[in-house]
């Protein structure tokens, strides 16, 4: 309980700052939107012309994309890059003074991050449903479950972006591997195309490793393309994922403490 | 006077990349990469009591900065023991932390593109501080430092003095009991130096904080402290009072003469000692510590002189000598001027 202050004042400091630099909000609200449009256009194009791709007509492209900038937003992470330049340019040295772990910060500041781009989320949302009609296909239980999915998601993608960034304690160049990373959450997350448009290894690489559970699940939740025994198993996956990537980074966190040199700081 | 800094045979040993400038050496060593091990501390052992100020002298990568580390649980020792408070700092246990605070010049630790009172806002939840606690000492904070016209300015728009201020009064919010600063006042004019100096002062009677302070300014060791470790090459070489640091590592003493009516012949004084300077209405003898009595003596029988003194070299000379020296087990002696 005593970390709810911490957050609430971190929130408000993060919130403060992202809103000093308009500029900068709308660069980066436009890479919030433009990426999806040209999934968007490209994908309702190519359905167009066949009538559907893979089972997904134009309308359901639009909803999946459309679902997917939402869960995209809200899953929005602390960067693997910013980790290794913490470590690399000695910048963990005055978090790690504090009597509380510096992931709280970063958690704290990620929230911030979507509550300050919220509102222009929700316009873009208005006006591309407007140029790319959807069409959903909800259960009863399809949007209380997917909000549960999407709550379980962030911390999974949050987790897994901290977990993957403190191979920088070790390495202190690490660069290289996050493009990796990155390359493979385009394809594994469902950000270029639905999971299920992928051959089968990818779906099952995708569903082995953390990408399915942090993005794509709770897009698959909302477009109603699971079963309610899908649902319930993927559900049981993302607590699993979760679970394993927390007992992950507090077994790793004291050795990567152990490793730090605070290099120039 | 309870002890808060126990440290035994301490030491950290870096392993650091090597190779030659250039292209060709930089794929080479993609290859066959050359490490060499640095003892960048090596077996220091000191104590320090509470109430204490200290300063912690050496020269560039002397181990100043990497022992501040260990003791404040940044870096973990390769050997040795330390203990602070009675905590083992490199288990960075949350009651460890919240009594001790590192500063580090230049460092920042504020958010910058809000007021400095944000942050200190931050502070207050992290180290839990009661709200009429936290305004107290914030108040005596703004009061001593004079922060009250900079607490509303964006920390990215305060001059550098003014941003130092501002991190050693985020750095003290919780009232540490144990203050390492590392160059609190690098880069500061010296008004701001002074005023951050006064301050730590002020700051160490009234909490009875233990502080060890590193320094390149000896302005901030001679106003601060009586006590001084020297580091060299990772080795302590001196702990002990700041004046017995100058005869230990200096053998010489400063004659200032001053002439009467008639000039002084300076190749006529060049016998009594080393002329280090002559300037209009005074020059300067340098002799050895032992001699300087009798050759002062001397000097008032010999010349017209309205004015002698003898002077302790200073302390910049000193730190410069012992900078100088290759290591600890080298250590030349002072060259020795005999009085005639």
């Amino acid at each position: 309980m005593h970390l709810l202050p911490v957050y609430r004042i971190r929130l408000n400091l993060a919130v403060a700052t992202l809103v000093q630099y308009r500029a900068a909000l709308i660069i980066w609200i436009q890479g919030l939107v433009v990426e999806p449009i040209i999934y968007m256009a490209v994908w309702t194009q190519v359905a167009g012309d066949s009538g559907s791709v893979g089972g997904y007509a134009a309308s359901d492209f639009a909803a999946y994309y459309l679902v997917w900038m939402v869960v995209r937003h809200f899953t929005v992470a602390t960067n693997p890059n910013t980790i290794e330049r913490r470590v690399r340019r000695g910048e963990f040295s005055p978090m790690l003074l504090l009597p509380v772990h510096p992931i709280h910060m970063d958690i704290a500041d990620s929230i911030a991050y979507k509550i300050v781009a919220l509102p222009a989320l929700l316009v873009a949302l208005v006006v591309l449903a407007l140029v790319f009609p959807p069409e959903f296909a909800l259960q009863s239980w399809s949007i209380p479950v997917f909000l549960l999915s999407l709550s379980l998601a962030f911390p999974i993608r949050f987790l897994f972006g901290w977990v993957l960034g403190l191979i920088a304690f070790w390495t202190t160049w690490a660069r290289s591997f996050y493009g990796v990373f990155v390359v493979a959450e385009v394809f594994l997350t469902g950000r270029l195309a639905p999971l299920s448009l992928l051959p089968g290894w990818g779906l099952a690489l995708a569903s082995i490793l953390p990408f399915r559970w942090m993005m794509s699940f709770p897009v698959e939740v909302l477009l109603g393309k699971l079963s309610l025994e899908q649902v319930v198993l993927g559900l049981g996956v993302q607590v699993i994922v979760l679970a394993v990537l927390l007992t992950l980074l507090l077994a790793i966190w004291p050795a990567a403490v152990e490793r730090y040199t605070a290099a120039g700081a | 006077m309870a002890t808060v800094i126990r440290v035994r045979d301490l030491a950290r040993t870096y392993q650091v990349t090597e190779r030659e400038a250039g292209l060709a050496a930089a794929l080479r060593s993609l290859v066959r990469r050359r490490t060499r091990q640095v003892k960048a501390v090596d077996r220091v052992s000191f104590e320090i009591d509470a109430g204490e100020i200290v300063g912690f002298l050496g020269a560039n990568g002397a181990g100043k900065t990497t022992s501040l580390k260990m003791l404040s649980g940044l870096l973990y020792p390769t050997a040795g023991e330390a203990s602070v408070l009675g905590f083992t700092p490199s288990n960075r246990e949350a009651a460890f932390l919240s009594q001790i605070t590192l500063v580090m010049g230049q460092r920042n630790q504020l958010v910058w593109d809000v007021p400095a009172v944000d942050s200190f806002e931050l502070s207050r939840a992290v180290y839990r501080l009661p709200r009429d606690e936290y305004r107290q000492t914030l108040d005596e904070l703004i009061d001593l430092l004079d922060l009250q016209p900079v607490l509303g300015v964006p920390v990215r728009n305060l001059s550098l003095g003014e941003r130092m201020k501002c991190e050693i009064a985020g750095a003290l919010l919780h009232r540490p009991k144990v203050l390492f600063l590392d160059e609190p006042t690098i880069g500061l004019d010296v008004t701001a130096q002074r005023r951050i100096r006064a301050f730590l002062k002020e700051y160490n009677t009234r909490h009875n904080a233990a502080i060890l302070l590193t320094s390149h300014y000896m302005a901030d060791v001679e106003a601060l402290c009586k006590r001084v470790i020297v580091i060299h090459h990772g080795h302590l070489i001196y702990d002990g009072d700041l004046t017995h640091l100058r005869q230990q590592f200096t053998t010489y003493k400063t004659i200032v003469v001053k002439p009467g009516d008639a000039p002084l012949d300076p190749a006529l004084l060049a016998a009594y000692g080393e002329i280090i300077c002559e300037e209009v209405g005074q020059i300067q003898l340098r002799v050895h510590r032992l001699d300087a009595a009798r050759t002062t003596a001397r000097l008032l029988a010999d010349f017209p002189i309205t004015d002698v003194s003898i002077v302790e070299p200073p302390i910049e000379e000193v730190i410069e000598r012992v900078f100088a020296m290759p290591d600890r087990e080298n250590v030349e002696p002072e060259p020795v001027y005999e009085a005639v």
